[in-house]
């Protein structure tokens, strides 16, 4: 009975539930490196324009 | 019409689109009506665009009178055609690595344009010019807000976790994908991973957290994912990617030409014969079987031929390929195969990915310093290696090395000499019943001798 069960299961259906707690996990880091980035680029544009 | 066309034999799952080619051996893809609105999208959002100029997705014209199936119809595309196909499994960590990687950045890519990547099997991949290619342009579908991607967990079992296995427990942890064609599932992974893998964040999240959850049979076509979580998942994924190494110093080869005292005359004098060989015949293509460190199948590359080469240690291929990659040799294809047990055709029918032997055809095989290690380590006799050389390509060219040589010595150190048949002649009789002698050369005061065979 089990193993007829198992032959119904997605195994892809964890990845739905899976990546919004790891995207809402890893989203709080990514948020500040986006931050960064955006300083960064700011800085890179500068040095950019002045040549 | 008369013209018969095949459907490739490696695409029916999607209904969207199809791949088939013609009589001459052309490959087309085949959009169907269903894939209508999602391929407008590609190509009017300049996805298209952007991701063929930059060589991530392999280009194409539209060719809509080439049809296979009419009634489900949509447009017809002719996609630069790939000298190789080649396999996941039978890639190196640097290749995998570079393969895993634009599969995320083609997928950044689709989302900024409003786009998402339906699938990610490593199948997708094609190595071309040195580079991996991402060759499925009907794998692309309308982004819509919130919607989770639906390939993460495939990602992860196609690309991420083989990764984890090669990094942690071995370079040739790839080949499992033989096994599991679809991905290696992320318990046997987890399984697999020594625990101080447990203590990346990326390796613990992606495939440890997400092997502890079972499945489920309740629909989850509800869950909602904000955009800039997903960019921070790919992100992730990307950043562990780009970040992870292998240990590869202890190659099987890594000083066989350094250590040898044949070394640098032996190899000039080798240079200039094989030269002489391939100047007399036109050659576009060459198989250079037990590759080493590749310096020689850099020399067919050097004269524009496209080189497929192959070698068992994974570090030789390795390093051949970045060394390739950082000289910019565009036209050479390392590949992880052991001639002695070459690729199996595997998939549905064992007939949906191609077996190594019968995937390519090439103008010249090249096996140079290989024959004893056939021969003698692994007991094939001269007949089983002309047949199988022979089914390669018209020409081949092969180094016979004799048994007083100090290599074929050390393979007999520790093993009873049973190898009265490992002469000269006895390789010259034996091959001459499917080649024909075009020219051969003793590479001086070694011993060893230079053939170049074409076939009867």
């Amino acid at each position: 009975m089990l193993n007829f069960i198992l032959c119904y299961i997605d195994p892809g259906s964890t990845g739905f539930i899976v990546q919004i707690i790891i995207g809402a996990i890893l989203g709080v880091g990514f948020f500040f490196k986006s931050i960064w980035w955006r300083i960064k680029s700011l800085f890179t544009k500068k040095s950019d324009n002045k040549h | 019409m008369g013209i018969t066309k095949q459907k490739l034999n490696s695409s029916f799952r999607d209904p969207d689109a199809f791949v088939f080619k013609d009589e001459e051996g052309i490959f087309y893809r085949q959009m169907n009506t269903s894939y209508q609105s999602d391929f407008e999208l590609f190509i009017c959002s300049g996805l298209y665009q952007l991701l063929s100029k930059s060589e991530k997705l392999v280009s194409h014209v539209e060719t809509n009178d080439v049809v296979f199936n009419q009634s489900i119809h949509y447009k017809t595309i002719k996609p630069e055609q790939l000298p190789f196909i080649s396999y996941a499994y039978e890639w190196s960590f640097d290749q995998f690595k570079d393969a895993a990687m634009l599969t995320l950045d083609v997928l950044k890519d689709a989302l900024d344009k409003g786009m998402i990547l339906k699938d990610a099997t490593h199948f997708n991949i094609q190595f071309l010019r040195g580079k991996p290619i991402f060759i499925d342009t009907s794998s692309f579908e309308k982004y819509e807000d919130g919607m989770p991607w639906i390939a993460y967990r495939q990602f992860c079992e196609n690309f991420f976790g083989p990764l984890l296995l090669m990094k942690y427990v071995d370079p040739g942890m790839n080949k499992m994908l033989q096994i599991y064609p679809d991905g290696i599932p992320l318990h046997i992974v987890a399984k697999a991973l020594p625990l101080k893998s447990k203590l990346n964040i990326s390796s613990l999240l992606h495939v440890h957290f997400q092997s502890s959850f079972k499945g489920t049979t309740k629909s989850v076509k509800k869950y909602r994912i904000q955009k800039n979580r997903l960019y921070a998942l790919i992100d992730n994924l990307y950043s562990a990617i780009s970040k992870m190494k292998v240990d590869q110093r202890n190659s099987t080869w890594d000083d066989y030409y350094t250590d040898t005292i044949l070394s640098k005359e032996y190899l000039a004098e080798k240079t200039n014969i094989i030269n002489q060989f391939i100047n007399e015949i036109e050659i576009k293509s060459a198989l250079d079987v037990g590759t080493n460190n590749g310096v020689f199948a850099q020399l067919l590359a050097s004269k524009n031929i496209d080189v497929v080469a192959i070698d068992f240690d994974t570090a030789c291929v390795n390093n051949l390929y970045n060394t390739s990659k950082n000289n910019k040799v565009r036209n050479v294809l390392p590949l992880c195969v052991d001639i002695t047990t070459p690729t199996p055709a595997i998939g549905w029918n064992n007939d949906e990915r191609s077996e190594f032997v019968h995937r390519n055809k090439f103008d010249l095989t090249m096996a140079l310093a290989l024959i004893h290690h056939l021969c003698i380590s692994k007991n094939l006799p001269f007949d089983k290696v002309a047949q199988l050389f022979s089914s390669f390509s018209k020409t081949l060219i092969i180094e016979f090395v004799p048994k007083e040589d100090e290599k074929v010595q050390l393979l007999l150190n520790n093993r009873e000499d049973i190898f009265s048949n490992y002469s000269q002649q006895e390789f010259e009789t034996v091959f001459s019943n499917y080649f024909q002698l075009l020219k051969k050369v003793e590479i001086k005061g070694t011993g060893r001798v230079l053939y170049h065979f074409g076939i009867k």
